[in-house]
């Protein structure tokens, strides 16, 4: 018997060790190739202005997907829901709204960045709203009975239904012109401007906390009453992984509009390879949240070029299947 | 020293109060059994002793200190709850979930877990589960999930054992086991268990706590579970030679 479950344990660390060299590999790849390839072909990449701004498209790919994936991976932890994503609670509404908003009444020079502050804005005002409508389910102590995740989801998807009732009516009104650049955005668009710095410091500090927490997150994952049984302050954790997760949410979908999937998928299928330690499937989520967007930028880019496709459209066509596949492989 | 001293304690279910004014006292070396009609409040007070219920009246105190002056941590390593239900959301292996368990005793860092395998391995032998270390929680039957989260609580090693209804999914050769399990973690630690089972808790449990309607009976099992007492708190006939229910 003994040898048996030593048998069974290096097994499974010889696939963890394998998952590790696999993602690192396919970051690294995926990185090359989409720093070298462009809707007009590939070459070796060089100083040029197109290669730089190239360079700085994927440098967001990869902060946004690792912010979409981790904030996905931590709402699934939190809401105890494996259908949560970091569109769940509402965010991406608030930030739609935001940018739609600053579209109509800023100028065109300074739209872009107009665009991303009254996202940021808009995000920032959906997570307050968040907050103040469960504060009682946020401080609220751990019980046997009630779950407080299906009280944040259900005002989550309020806040998200009349965010999206208020997207519609700010699309039926605005004029032509901006009605493509306001879709675009809408379904994901990573034609950025600058490095995003604050983007990567956003990810610098989520992805730090959560791996500094992840042994405490690990508890929180078998449900709220057992990390408190366990020792966890389950109130102070539950209002930091929301926190956390919302201002991830909010960097990355201020930077690049609502790119949906990533966070949904990415934390499904990390969990599949690696299992449900949190010390584990969080940063290998970010790893492969990165990976997935910069790929699925480069399919945008290239696939029906010299038109770009809305990165958002690329996720979603890959997504859809990727998770009904693991759905029936549950079932 | 005393595991466990309530003094008046009183709790509420919603409007509905459950247990009134009551004083109890639990050493090491006790196998208490909570008893009591359906909603008596045999779960809303073992959930009241780990912090999970909120208590309307009256004082708990745990290993000679009371519970509000002790952190989460100390908490977690006085006192622990085994669930009547588990519900797991994502899948998970037996070995992964049980290894959580020692959180409380990781004074380092909580990132390394090299000597976990051995308590998880121990506890899963004791239960008889060790063959299904690197199964899937989710696919375990009622009752072997219920027999994990019974491997959970001897990796944790709480002083005093909170267990509600640990046998209630368990065929009848696994009630045994389990009780007899209890009866020797009884010996070095203070175990309280609820369950419905009069004959099983006659039969293991050294000290009986039977809730009625506004009363209680504390003491041990002798005196507690006998026909005239019985018949109070359930309203039914007992055979005055055995414990077992003869007519409803």
């Amino acid at each position: 018997m003994a040898i048996l479950i030593i048998t069974s344990t290096s097994t499974k660390l010889r696939r963890v060790s394998i998952s590790w060299f696999v993602l690192f590999f396919l970051l690294v790849l995926v990185f090359a190739v989409a720093t070298s390839c462009g809707s007009t072909g590939c070459d070796l990449p060089t100083t040029s202005a197109h290669h730089m701004l190239r360079l700085q498209r994927v440098i967001a790919a990869l902060a946004i997907g690792a912010l979409l994936s981790l904030s996905g991976a931590l709402l699934q932890l939190l809401l105890r829901n494996p259908l949560a994503d970091p569109y769940t609670l509402g965010i991406s509404g608030g930030a739609a709204v935001g940018a739609l908003l600053s579209s109509f009444f800023l100028p065109f020079s300074v739209l872009a960045v107009g665009m991303q502050f009254g996202s940021m804005l808009g995000a920032i005002a959906s997570i307050l709203l968040l907050f103040l409508m469960a504060r009682r389910r946020l401080f609220a102590a751990p019980t046997m009975v009630e779950a407080p995740g299906i009280g944040l989801i259900l005002t989550g998807v309020m806040i998200a239904s009349g965010f999206g009732a208020i997207i519609s009516l700010l699309l039926a009104l605005s004029p032509d012109a901006e009605l493509r650049g306001a879709l675009f955005w809408l379904m994901g668009d990573l034609d950025v401007d600058g490095v995003s710095t604050w983007v990567w410091l956003v990810l610098g500090v989520v992805g730090g906390w959560s791996l500094w927490r992840a042994p405490q997150l690990n508890l929180l994952a078998h449900g709220e009453a057992t990390a408190h049984l366990l020792g966890v302050s389950v109130p102070r954790l539950r209002l930091q992984v929301l926190l956390l997760a919302s201002i991830a949410t909010a960097a990355a979908v201020s930077v690049a509009g609502a790119i949906g999937f990533i966070g949904l998928v990415v934390p499904h299928v990390c969990r599949l390879v690696l299992g449900n330690d949190q010390r584990r499937l969080l940063p290998a989520s970010m790893l492969l949240g990165a990976a997935a967007l910069v790929l699925a930028d480069l399919v945008a880019r290239t696939i029906v070029a010299p038109i770009q496709l809305p990165v958002g459209v690329v996720t979603a066509l890959i997504g859809v299947p990727v998770f009904l596949f693991i759905l029936s492989r549950r079932a | 020293m005393l595991a466990l001293e309530i003094n008046n304690l009183s709790l509420k279910l919603g409007h509905r109060r459950l247990v009134t004014g009551l004083n109890w006292q639990v050493r090491q070396g006790e196998f208490w059994c909570v008893l009591g009609r359906n909603g008596a409040g045999k779960s809303t007070l073992l959930h009241a002793l780990s912090g999970l219920q909120s208590i309307d009246e009256g004082s708990v105190w745990m290993m000679g200190r009371p519970v509000e002056d002790l952190t989460l941590p100390e908490l977690a390593r006085l006192r622990g709850l085994m669930p009547q239900q588990i519900i797991d959301t994502f899948s998970t292996s037996v070995g992964d979930a049980l290894a959580i368990a020692r959180a409380p005793w990781r004074l380092g860092s909580a990132w390394r877990d090299d000597d976990d395998r051995s308590y998880v391995t121990a506890a899963l032998q004791r239960v008889g589960m060790l063959d299904r270390i690197d199964d899937d929680v989710m696919h375990l039957s009622g009752g072997e999930r219920q027999r994990v989260a019974f491997a959970a609580m001897l990796i944790q090693n709480p002083a005093l054992m909170l267990l509600d209804e640990p046998s209630s999914h368990q065929d009848i050769a696994q009630q045994l086991v389990m009780m007899r399990l209890m009866q020797e973690l009884a010996i070095d630690h203070a175990v309280i268990a609820s369950c419905h089972d009069i004959n099983l808790a006659a039969r293991f449990a050294s000290h009986v706590l039977l809730l009625g309607e506004g009363f209680y009976y504390a003491g041990s099992t002798q005196e507690v579970l006998n026909p005239d007492v019985l018949r109070r708190v359930y309203g039914c006939e007992f055979d005055d030679t055995a414990i077992s229910i003869v007519a409803v």
